[in-house]
Parts: structure tokens; sequence; C-alpha cells
């Protein structure tokens, strides 16, 4: 405990100097900026910024850039809120609830709820990082290739959870995403798959060629079409700020989102972006109004933003405990250490006390900050819903150019994302959800990858996932919330068969 | 009743992921499948390939076991024209940013993507991609570095 | 299309471009491209050079991050760049002359390109996961062969220098390892310190064997001295005959005018000789060398025979 106050002393001394509380600020502005804009992403900025990061001391750059990466979390979730385009796999689960309430009027709420969430989320992930980092560190690399598999499967189980419809049209989206997740370079063979021999889909479709496809394209053609009867968005802009009730009922979600994302940001490839998807299965089981769900629960918001969040701080515990980035913007933030003499590794604690310690205060900071920021931007945001929609979908159709020009720069993304964008509009026309899709999407090559990799360590042998407690527990957990999520819905089914004959 | 029954969103979704199945099924047959312990590129496609054909088939199932549920008639459904222009705006975008860059390619995306609508107001839409061209190049190009040339590349 | 959008193009920016006069190369900026996405390390080697390479130019050397199919990608993309000196590769041997004997690519590596600048070798270190009764490469190889098919080892993909390194091990001791790939070093490097995975041939283990996390068996590749690997033997020690490791440098699609080649040459020279740069190179678990044109080619040569020998013998395929 002692330790703990003189080293976020050590990292006060650091951060709190004029200039490093002006990159805190300049990061999280920018990070904002990119995060509303949907399809540019954190990655794209922070590349393009290096540069510019070279003439810094190495504990202010790594502020700014860190500032970049959760400053975009938190504007992720407001593309997402407004005008339901994610540009991150994380926010796919936002825009589901998010952009309901919006539609209903109370884009403030939600815009509100989610600042407020990912605040105390990253209050309390920057406490998590600073207590338990060593340990944490140590609890990641517990996950081996079986408890991954494990893990994905019961991310699946949540994707079926986000659709509110149809489950088996939600389940056959879900693996429609993972057959769409194994275009690419096969890792374990080396072999292509599904790539007709085109070079770009080599390494795989994009992320954000999908979504902007799928939610950008094929929704603002599925609009144009209703064109006829709404202008805008919404109707009635509403009030600006969360009501006492909103409150009330989001409160606990925020508590166990952070807890969630806290936990399960540590773990590389993809922890945080699940923990998001675990926090919303979990408040439409525990709600007493699950119907709600996809219709504007503020606790579908408040909960994922919160793990979101969370996740997103303790994503940089492996990095500052063993060097080792758990995603892409991580990588980079190594190259930026790198570029400014700093070998990344567990002697940075030691070597390097300020750096450690500045980064992470400056991460509270910086959530302050974004606090300040965004809490009067939400009336700003929520009068864009005003905008009539003639005027918005164009610029809707040139951010989601640009997000996916600023992938790869290739000519050919963005006439896949034309392709997705028409499959988007046949999805709605079909009333197939596409929250699934995504998510299988994401996971799905995650999950063959770690299946053959855990099968390929224990040389074939399949008990490997009950064998191990960590793996058996969420697969146990997994067989858990399908029973629960089968039950109601078969007996609701049978209901509506029995009605219609 | 069966043409109705053809021309419902589940029977088409069904009929999708049934093609979708099939077509996993068959391009991931022509792949290595191995064994358990060492899974060929094929193993996860083929698993996934008969899920869904396994899926598609029961949608198509319940679909005529249940009938026609409401006044549905998919095909009707459909308008062109929002499709058509919307897709073509951003078509026309990819293929000029790199040559004109993003000023004048902005520009015409707009004016193209305003097609999409039925009732098109020329000064508005003129007015709107001037000013979306300038937004576009002062956030993305100046506030953010985008690669993508802003002038005309000679 | 394409005449129309240049005559276009033409009458629009009349006046808004100044007429470029005939000045010496370059004259505008170059491309400098990098066959990965951001953040590893031939990233990192780019942007380093790339802030003094601008100065000593007298243009900026825009990074172009062109990541795929192993880097074959970009590699290609340069391959077929007009050799005007405006688009130069950040090549790494694995994407040079590695994977092309592995993915279909339609450049080839010694007939496409020309070499600028040998940049750095990189140093990998073959490292275990300390739990295990290893503490030798002899060990290793003893009880490889008492247990054949036991240990495993994991790398950063199919026809990565870690992986080729380690094919290339299990030839020269007669040993037999299972082999893990992953995407990237990072998740490599975590299963392996974790445990999940034995063995690791990978520059980014350097750090994780200075930190304890695991124990170095043999270095390969550049230099290493007391400090930096302490108690660690190269691996020459045990095979003198090893000849291979991981390089990067920086070629030229080779059409490009000798005057332009020349010019680069002479500035890639002076910034790999600069001190700061140096340091910097080190830092990343490189050793930088500078070498003639013919040297570099004759190492690169010499890098693609024996890789290809590795990949008939141990029996690499993708395709």
């Amino acid at each position: 405990m002692e330790d703990l106050v003189s080293h976020l002393a050590v990292g006060v001394d650091a951060a709190v100097t004029w200039q490093n509380l002006l990159y805190c600020f300049v990061g999280v502005l920018l990070g904002t900026l990119v995060g509303v804009l949907p399809g540019l992403g954190p990655v794209a900025t922070i590349a393009m910024l290096l540069p510019v990061t070279y003439g810094l001391p190495p504990v202010s750059a790594l502020i700014m850039l860190s500032g970049i990466y959760y400053g975009a979390q938190y504007g992720g979730s407001t593309a997402a809120i407004l005008v339901n385009l994610p540009g991150e796999s994380s926010s796919v689960v936002t825009c589901l609830d998010g952009h309901a309430l919006a539609k209903k009027g109370r884009a403030g709420a939600a815009l509100g709820i989610a600042a407020i969430g990912s605040f105390f989320a990253g209050t309390v992930s920057t406490l998590v990082v600073a207590a338990a980092a060593v340990p944490l560190a140590a609890f990641a690399l517990k996950f081996g290739p079986a408890e991954y598999f494990s893990l994905m499967l019961l991310g699946l189980i949540a994707a079926v959870v986000l659709a509110q419809g149809d489950v088996l049209k939600a389940i056959a989206m879900t693996l429609l995403g993972l057959l769409l997740g194994l275009v690419g370079v096969d890792v374990n063979s080396g072999d292509e798959r599904f790539t007709f021999g085109i070079p770009e889909l080599a390494e795989g479709i994009s992320f954000v060629v999908i979504s902007m496809g799928i939610f950008g394209i094929g929704e603002i053609i599925a609009n144009l079409e209703r064109d006829h009867h709404r202008t805008q968005i919404v109707e009635r802009v509403g009030s600006v700020l969360p009501t006492r009730e909103d409150y009330r009922r989001a409160w606990k979600p925020v508590v166990r989102g952070s807890a969630l994302g806290s936990i399960m940001g540590v773990l590389p490839g993809g922890g945080a972006m699940l923990s998001s998807f675990a926090s919303y299965m979990l408040e439409k089981r525990l709600s007493k109004h699950p119907e709600e769900f996809g219709k504007g629960a503020i606790e579908g918001v408040a909960g994922p933003e919160s793990a979101n969040n969370a996740g997103a701080q303790t994503s940089f515990i492996p990095l500052l405990v063993m060097g080792l980035p758990s995603n892409a913007v991580m990588a980079l933030m190594i190259g930026a250490m790198m570029i400014h003499g700093i070998v990344p590794g567990p002697q940075v604690m030691t070597e390097r006390p300020d750096l450690f310690w500045g980064v992470i205060v400056s991460m509270w900071i910086g959530n302050i900050l974004l606090l300040l920021l965004n809490l009067p931007l939400v009336g700003i945001w929520v009068r864009l819903l005003s905008i009539p929609y003639r005027i918005l979908y164009p610029a809707i159709l040139l951010f989601c150019c640009i997000g996916v020009f600023s992938v790869n720069n290739s000519l050919f993304d963005v006439l896949l994302a034309v392709g997705f964008g028409l499959l988007g509009y046949l999805f709605i026309k079909l009333r197939c959800e596409p929250a699934p899709l995504l998510l299988g999407f994401v996971l799905g090559p995650l999950m063959e990858e770690n299946l053959r990799r855990a099968m390929l360590l224990s040389r074939g042998d399949p008990t490997v996932f009950f064998t191990r407690p960590i793996s058996a527990s969420l697969l146990i957990f997994a067989v858990l919330l399908l029973a629960l999520l089968a039950l109601p819905h078969f007996r609701s089914t049978r209901k509506v068969a029995f009605a219609e004959d | 009743m069966p043409i109705k029954v053809i021309n419902t969103p589940d029977f088409v979704s069904g009929l999708l992921f049934l093609a979708a199945g099939i077509s996993g099924i068959a391009l991931g047959s022509s792949y290595a499948v191995g064994n358990a312990m060492r899974m060929g590129p094929g193993y996860f496609p083929l698993i996934l390939g008969g899920a869904l054909t396994l899926l598609g088939l029961v949608v198509l199932v319940r679909c005529l076991k249940l009938g026609v549920t409401e006044e549905d008639n998919l095909l009707a459904s459909f308008r062109w024209r929002p499709a058509l222009f919307v897709v073509l705006s951003v078509v026309v975008f990819g293929l000029l940013a790199q040559e004109l860059g993003l000023l004048l390619a902005t520009v015409v995306m707009t004016l193209v993507s305003g097609l999409a609508r039925t009732e098109i107001h020329f000064p508005e839409l003129l007015g709107l991609s001037v000013g979306l061209a300038a937004f576009g190049v002062a956030v993305f190009s100046f506030g953010l570095g985008l690669t993508l040339p802003i002038l005309p590349v000679v | 299309m394409t005449p129309l959008v240049k005559s276009v193009a033409l009458t629009l920016s009349l006046g808004l471009l100044p007429w470029a006069a005939q000045a010496a190369y370059p004259e505008k900026p170059i491309t400098y491209v990098v066959p990965y996405a951001p953040g590893g390390t031939n990233d990192n080697i780019a942007r380093v050079l790339s802030e003094f390479l601008g100065a000593e130019l007298g243009q900026p050397l825009v990074i172009e991050n062109k990541p795929g199919a192993g880097g074959t990608l970009g590699a290609s993309f340069v391959a077929k760049s007009a050799p005007d000196g405006y688009t130069l590769f950040n090549a790494s041997i694995g994407n040079l002359v590695i994977a092309p004997q592995l993915v279909p690519v339609n450049f080839d590596p010694f007939k496409d390109f020309t070499p600028i600048a040998n940049i750095a070798e990189s140093r990998s270190v073959i490292a275990i996961n300390p739990k295990l009764p290893i503490k030798t490469l002899a060990d290793l190889i003893a009880y490889a062969k008492a247990n054949p098919g036991k240990l495993s080892f994991s790398s950063s993909g199919i026809g990565t220098p870690g992986h080729i390194a380690l094919e290339y091990l299990q030839v020269l001791a007669g040993i037999s390892l299972v082999h893990v790939p992953y995407k990237g070093s990072a998740p490599a490097l975590s299963d392996t310190i974790s445990g999940h995975v034995d063995l690791i041939a990978d520059p980014l283990a350097n750090g994780a064997v200075k930190s304890g996390h695991l124990r170095g068996l043999a270095w390969f590749g550049g230099t290493a001295d007391e400090k930096e690997l302490p108690g660690v033997p190269s691996l020459l020690d045990s095979f003198p005959q090893w000849n291979f490791s991981g390089a990067f440098l920086a070629v030229a699609p080779s059409q490009t005018p000798p005057d332009i080649l020349k010019r680069l040459r002479q500035a890639f020279d002076r910034v790999l000789a600069k001190p700061e740069v140096i340091d910097k190179l080190k830092l990343m678990g490189l050793t930088p060398q500078r070498l003639s044109v013919e040297d570099t080619l004759s190492i690169l040569r010499a890098t693609h025979d024996t890789s290809a020998d590795i990949i008939r013998r141990a029996n690499i395929k993708a395709q």
C-alpha cells in the first residue's frame, strides 16, 4: 500500500507538468476526434503521428499516444450512438441500444451515461493497473491456446445473445461471420483460403471494410428508401442529460462492466472487445426487463461502454509489465518507445519509474479531461441529430470512404465495402441482424487459430479443454449460458407455432 | 401459396445461408483437412460450412411449415434508385480519390449520392458538396495527415 | 476514363501547382514502402532512417505501410513501380528472398530489385522456457533426441526467419520439434514465456532472455556482447557451418537510373554511419552493417540458397 502511494507520487510528479498535461489533452482530443469519425481508428492516427512524437521527451510522447488510444475508445461510442456506425468491434455492442435510444430522442442520455460510465471505469482500471499490474500479467500468462478457445466459444454465445429477433438466424449469421473471418492466409499452414487468388485478400478482410459496408453503406441505402416519411434521424431531440431513473438503472451495470473490463482487458488479442460483449450478455441476463434490450435499454450502453474503457486501460498491462503488445496500438507504442531509446520490458518499471508510473497517472488525468471534454460536447452531438438526413448521409458516406481508404489506401477495399454495403442492404430486407455476423467475423480466426494450436500442443487430445481448470470453467459457463438462452426461446417459439396453427 | 412463401425474407435468408454453407463446404473441401492433431486449413471451414448448410435447411423447412405469416412481398420492397446511386457515389470516390485528390472526389461523390433521393434540390446539393469537401480536407488532410492527395496529381 | 481524368486534373491544377523546374533528383517526396503494418521492426527501422534521410536528401521520405502476404504485397508493389527513385522498399530477408519461395509472387528478388544499402543484421536468440531442465544447446539436442516430437517451438509465422532458423537447427542437429506458428512475434513470445510452447528463435526474445523470463541457449546473426546476452554462446560455437540470419536492406526497382542510385546509396551510407542511427538500430537488437553492393548481393544469394535448401529438406509447404 505504501509502495503504491510512493509509486503514484512518482507518477504524479512526471505526469502533472504543464507540458505533459498539454500533451495528454492533445492526445485525448485527437483520440476523441478519430473515435467520433467512423472508420478512422487509433492505429492509423498513431501511425501518422509517430514522427511528430520524435521530438518530444519519451514520457510526453507516450502520454500523448496513450491518450489517443483511450480517447478513441471514448469517441467511438459517439459515432455508434448517433449514426449507428461502429468503427471498432467493441462499438458494435454500443450501436444496439445506444442508437435505439437516440432514435427515441434519448441520445443525450446514452452519450451522458457512456461518458460517465467510461470515466468511472477509467478510474477503477487505472487503480487496477497501478495496484495489480504484475499479478494480472501473470494471470494473463495462464491463458494458453485452450483457454482462449473456450473464451472465444463463450464470446460466440454472447454473439447470439446480441440478437433480439430470431435466434436461428442469429446463429446462422454468426457462422457466416466466422466463415468470412477465415478469408486470407491461414496462419497454421500458410495456405490461402477463400481468396480466389486476389492478393488484396491475402491478409483477410479488414473489419473497417465490413463495418463501413454493412453499417454505413447498407444502412444508408435502406434509410433512403424510407425517405418519404422520415427527414431526420429523430423526430425530437429530447433532453440532453440522463435522468435520475437512468442513473438508478445504470450504476450497477457500470460497476460490473468496469470489473469485467479490468480483468478481461489484460488478455491479449481481443480481451477488451470480448469484455464489452460479455457485459452486454450479463446485463441482459440480469435485467428485469430483458425485452427492452436492443430497443433502447440504458443498461445496454452503460455496461459495455464501461467494460470497453476499463479493458482499454488494462490492455496496457502486458506492455508495461513484459513489453508484450496486446494489440496493434500497443505494437505502435513499442515502436515509439524503441525510437526514443527505451527497450520495452519488465526493466522499464525499475529503470524508468517516471515513465511507467507517469503513463499510469496520466491515464487517470486523461479520463478526467475526457469527461470534461465530452459532457459539454453531448449537447452539440445531440443537435447534430436534428440535421436533415439528406445532408447527413453524404457526410456519413464520406467518412466511410475515407475510413476504408485509410486502412490500406486501396481501391479494392472500397469496392469490397460497396459489396458489403449491398449485402448489408439485403440483410436489412431479410431481417437478419448484422451484429452477430461482425462478432463471428472478429472471433472466427482467433477461435480457429487457438483450436488448432491447442490440438497441436496436446498432440491431438481434445480432453485438454476439460482438464485445464480455467478452460473447463469457461466451458461449463458457456454450457450453462446456452441452456439459459435456449430454454425461454424454445418455449416462446413453440407458443408462436401453436398460435399460428 | 408456394410462390408467396419463396418471396418472404425468411425463405430467402434460408436460401442465402444454404448457399453460403454449400460454398463453404465446396471451397473448404479443396483444402487439406488433416487430422485432429494437425488440423489442415480445410478442417474448420468444413465444420462451419456443414453447420451453416444445416441451419439454412432448418430455416427453409420452418418457413414451409409456418407458411406466410404476414403480408410479405420481398421482391416488391426493393427500390433500385437509392442502391444504385449510393453504390455509384462510393465507387466514383474510390476511382477518383487517388488521381483527382480528396477535394474533387468529395464534390463528385456528394453530387452522385444526391441523386439517390427522388426530390433533388441542386443548389443545396452543390453547396453541400463544396462544404463537405472543405470540411473533409480540413479535418482529414490538415488535421490528421491523411495520405490521400488533396489536389489532382499531374 | 484515365485520359479524361488526367486532362481534367491538368486543367484544374494549372495555376494551383507551380511548374516543376528541371531540378536535380529528388524534387518531390520519396515514398518508402514498409511491407508490414506499423509497429514492427521493419517499420521502426524505416521511421528512424526516414527522419535522417529526409534531411540528407532535401526531400521527405514518406513511409507507406503496404502489409499483406508475408510482406510480398509491398515488394510486388515496389517492383511494379516506376524506377524513378521515388518509390523505394524497406526489405527484410523474409519478404525479399524467403517468402517468394513459399507463396506465389510476381517478382524476382534478384531481377526486379537492386540494393541501395544493407541496413543491419538482426540478432535472434534461441530461447527456451526456464521451467524445462534444459540449460544449454547440447542439453536441448540430447533432450530432443531422447524425446522426439515432444518439444514444440513457436514462430511469428510460416516461412519467417524464426521458423526457418529452427527448421535449420533440426536439420543440422538431427532432432524433431513441433512447429506452432503464430501471427507475429509478440503472441509467439508470450506463449513461450508462459510455457504453453517450449522454444522460440526470434529477435524479440532478446529482451525476455535479459529479463530472465526465458533462458537463452544460443544466438545467431549480428553480434552480441556479455552485457546484452550474459552467458549465452554464439550458435557458431556449436554449428560453425550455420549460414542464416535475418537482415534488413533498402532496395529500389532494378531499372532505376545509375545517377539516382548513386545519390541514394550515398545518402543511405551517410545516414547509416551516424552514431545516433547506429545507437537506435542497436537498441532494436540489430547489428548495423554497411556493406558494398556486391557483398549485399552475395549475402542475399547465400541466404536465398540456404533457405531454399532448408525449405526443401524440412519439406515446408505453403501451397
